[in-house]
């Protein structure tokens, strides 16, 4: 298993963030009871790297950098899920902000040492029929 | 929780009035509602998509009659507005690089398609023209397109009303069937230059051709269409009016359908099929569906303008004599070859319908079979004859048109609306040029009178339910309100689609199910709900 961003293969991030984007439709209905469709889920991640070498971090930066030269920021974005053992292809987005930070001008022999931060908002997710979910059931 | 569903997938195919290098009409397609499939290359990149366009939002609405003008209703038109993002600005009108450049106008033809099982059947959900067409540029991108549309009656109702066949005595089913047919030639896409001067006669209705089928079991015509028949027009065969119907009352088609309809008590509506229907305005024609309180946000309830009338009066013309009498002649003319106009003919006194015309000729003339063809248009005062002598040979000829005359002196009948306070009298008249006797200004009256009371308190409901729900449609009230849980008809509907969807449901009480309701109303009743 691999992180891979447009199919090439990049270092796994330190921790894995991610949090679910839901889109639903919520509303009080005529007995003033709360009610909330569930139309679309999508994650959000997060892919902090705390300290990257030099040639991992040329590999994230080239990729990124030749979509955005595309003027795109849409990736199919592999990512892994710790635990399960499974990963995962899809559609992403780059989200705000992407940093690529040089922790030190360099170290005692000569090598540079980057900190990333990037953050993927998914696309397309996962869709729900109208009656998916409904609170309180 | 019920499984109506809402945001279902949309699809819409705009067709300009323009053809490509190929000779294919223009189109333009975009959709809402359908997730996009990414595509990628062997490595597994991404592919940028060079053109994107989608819908971001859609506002339907669907209304059987305007009851503002006139209680008893005015046709109007369904109406839509549809929001288009499109990457490439190709829906600006002033962009000369868009192949729809110079056509992005009213006229257009919306086709809107939907699907209730996530893209794999789309069923037709309205037919519209643009009659507004937006667009702004800022921020170096262009903005959506917005465009407004409505549905076949807004422009077929300022037409002038198409030449129609010659008869002798006729039903207004079909008087109907002539005008729409006549209407269907003058709006078809593909139009020669005689239909679009209006010049082109309808077939003999009622005998079928090759691209109309008329049926009159069910009063519907069918048309042929990439070689399949379907139905265009249709109306309910319990509405009839006994009474002899040849001229058209008013000059535009909105004057002429709005007379019959309203002496009918019917509406003239369009469905999502493009069918063209004269219906019983309270009765119901669609499917039914229940409506429980979670998909429920809001109901209120309101009498309308209509609960202000405690009578209604119709006013109509008696007709006298109902004898018919030469109205016109011509004598010793001739008929040149080939096309011949007799028109400005006056006659003598107001007829009220043409019963006959009869061309006199001898059977041959100089060795040549006489073969003449005819068509009028008549008015309350006079009409023009149109002849095709189709004999080879200048034809003499004697011309007589017999028609009924309509009596002088008006005449009204009274009927009292149940239920209202007579010391608030206020009554509700209404013109009935058609109607020529009182039995059938009677009827009319009661008709009218029921027809009030039946729509005189609506009920307006704000929900979540299906898309599937339009006018004619029956709601079954389930809400847990013992007020609001009856059987409803939907005499209107405005939906906004996308992650925002809404429903609002214009309502009147029924008491009449009807077709294919009656399975629903028997599942029902073994739940111990309805106690008939």
């Amino acid at each position: 298993m691999a992180c891979k961003i447009d199919g090439v293969v990049v270092r796994s991030p330190d921790p894995y963030d991610t949090t679910f984007n839901d889109i639903s439709r919520s509303y009080e209905d005529i007995d003033g009871v709360f009610r909330d469709k569930l139309k679309r889920r999508k994650r959000t991640t997060n892919w902090p790297y705390s300290c990257l070498a030099a040639e991992d971090y040329q590999v994230i930066h080239d990729v990124i950098q030749a979509k955005l030269d595309q003027g795109s920021r849409y990736f199919m974005v592999t990512r892994e899920s710790p635990g399960e053992g499974k990963e995962y292809t899809s559609l992403m987005y780059l989200g705000t902000p992407t940093n690529f930070k040089s922790l030190m001008s360099t170290n005692i022999d000569g090598t540079l040492y980057w900190q990333v931060t990037i953050q993927w908002i998914e696309v397309i997710g996962t869709k729900f029929k109208n009656n998916g979910s409904d609170i309180p059931s | 929780m019920s499984d109506s569903w809402q945001d279902a997938p949309i699809k819409c195919k705009i067709t300009f009035d323009g053809v490509d290098t190929q000779g294919l009409p223009l189109t333009y397609e975009t959709s809402m509602g359908i997730d996009p499939i990414p595509k990628v290359d062997n490595t597994g990149k991404y592919i940028i998509e060079e053109h994107e366009t989608f819908i971001t939002s859609f506002v339907t609405k669907e209304n059987e009659a305007d009851t503002f003008a006139n209680p008893i209703g005015v046709m109007t038109s369904n109406s839509a507005s549809i929001s288009i993002f499109d990457s490439d600005n190709l829906l600006m009108p002033e962009n000369d690089n868009s192949p729809y450049y110079k056509l992005m106008r009213n006229g257009a033809k919306l086709d809107f398609l939907i699907s209730y099982d996530e893209g794999i059947t789309w069923t037709e959900y309205g037919t519209y023209y643009a009659t507004s067409w937006s667009t702004s540029y800022a921020k170096g991108g262009n903005d959506v397109a917005i465009i407004g549309c409505h549905d076949k009656i807004q422009y077929i109702s300022n037409m002038n009303i198409p030449k129609l066949p010659a008869y002798s005595g006729t039903t207004i089913q079909e008087l109907l069937v002539n005008l729409f047919i006549a209407i269907d030639r003058l709006t078809a896409v593909n139009k020669t230059s005689a239909e679009l001067s209006g010049d082109v006669i309808p077939d003999d209705t009622l005998g079928n051709n090759n691209d109309y089928y008329t049926n009159n079991s069910e009063v519907a015509v069918y048309k042929k269409t990439e070689g399949k028949w379907k139905m265009i027009f249709y109306i309910d065969k319990d509405l009839n009016l006994s009474m002899y119907y040849g001229i058209t009352v008013g000059a535009k088609v909105k004057e002429t359908l709005n007379s019959i309809a309203q002496v009918l008590t019917a509406i003239v509506t369009i469905d999502r099929q493009g069918i063209l229907r004269v219906l019983p305005s309270t009765e119901t024609y669609g499917n039914a569906y229940t409506l429980y309180p979670e998909d429920l946000q809001n109901v209120q309830s309101n009498y309308n303008e209509a609960n202000m009338y405690t009578e209604i009066e119709v006013n109509y013309n008696k007709v006298g004599d109902s004898t018919v009498k030469p109205m016109v002649s011509v004598n010793k003319q001739v008929l040149k070859i080939g096309h011949n106009e007799i028109t400005g003919l006056k006659f003598n006194g107001k007829s009220l319908t043409i019963e006959d015309i009869f061309i006199d000729t001898d059977d041959t003339v100089d060795g040549h079979d006489v073969n003449i063809t005819y068509t009028y248009q008549g008015y309350q005062d006079g009409g023009d004859i149109y002849v095709e002598n189709n004999s080879g040979v200048e034809v003499p000829y004697s011309l007589v048109i017999g028609g009924r005359v309509i009596n002088t002196t008006p005449s009204k009948v009274t009927v009292t609306i149940p239920d209202t306070d007579s010391k608030v009298k206020n009554p509700l008249r209404l013109n009935a040029a058609i109607v020529q006797n009182e039995d059938e200004a009677l009827k009319y009256g009661t008709n009218a009178a029921s027809h009030i009371v039946k729509t005189a308190k609506k009920v307006k409901v704000l929900t979540l339910m299906s898309e599937e729900i339009t006018t004619g449609d029956i709601i079954i009230g389930q809400t847990g309100i013992p007020e609001f849980d009856k059987v409803y008809k939907v005499i209107g509907t405005n939906t906004t689609h996308g992650v925002g969807y809404l429903k609002t449901l214009d309502l009147i009480e029924t008491d009449k199910l009807k077709w294919s309701d009656v399975d629903i109303w028997e599942d029902e009743a073994e739940d111990g709900v309805w106690k008939e």
